[in-house]
């Protein structure tokens, strides 16, 4: 049984026409957890749906961002790069529900350098920023 | 983004009880959707000038 639904299938590929530049989507599965299968079979849905999603699939694990450890990574991670420079995006898991149009426009996003909406004074401090920001967004699919 | 479902350690690391839950460098926490501006201070207070 597919992933997205049939009957939004047709709205899925009419938006992720939008995309642009190619965006490499990075899955770095992990066997044990029951999201890493819907998760890839999600990517492969979205990669016949728009050419410009190119997935690679890796055997190694992903990148930990400290404070992380090895344990930690639990479940499967997605990572999006584009002209191949990683975006800083990753998400961890499986984008279900709400989330799905979440991951969705990331995708867009990233694929067609949508400007900023943040203001110029919160753009020009980050841009003056010396060390690394890491943002997690915890969330639960519903 | 992290799925808290599938990411237990790490959700039980940084106690998520309610979402969305941002988390800056592993410290400051915002619960629930948060204005630009209430953010900006959150990660501000992180890295003091």
């Amino acid at each position: 049984m597919a992933i997205i639904a049939e009957n939004i299938l047709d709205d899925v590929k009419t938006y992720l026409a939008d995309m642009k530049k190619p965006v490499t989507v990075d899955f770095y599965p992990q066997t044990e957890s029951p999201a890493t299968q819907p998760m890839r079979e999600l990517l492969q849905e979205l990669h016949a749906l728009a050419p410009q999603i190119e997935l690679v699939e890796h055997q190694e694990p992903a990148q930990l961002v400290p404070p992380e450890n090895p344990g930690d990574i639990e479940g499967p991670v997605t990572t999006f790069s584009v002209g191949g420079r990683f975006t800083g995006i990753r998400y961890l898991g499986f984008p279900g529900g709400h989330e799905f149009s979440t991951f969705l426009g990331d995708l867009v996003d990233v694929s067609t350098d949508q400007p900023l909406e943040l203001s110029p004074a919160t753009q020009e401090w980050l841009s003056n920023l010396k060390e690394p920001l890491h943002l997690e967004v915890f969330v639960t699919p519903t | 983004m992290v799925d808290a479902t599938s990411f237990p350690s790490l959700s039980d690391r940084f106690e998520v009880t309610g979402v969305p839950l941002t988390v800056v460098n592993g410290t400051a926490r915002q619960v629930g959707a948060a204005p630009e501006a209430r953010l900006t201070a959150l990660i501000q207070q992180h890295f003091p000038s």
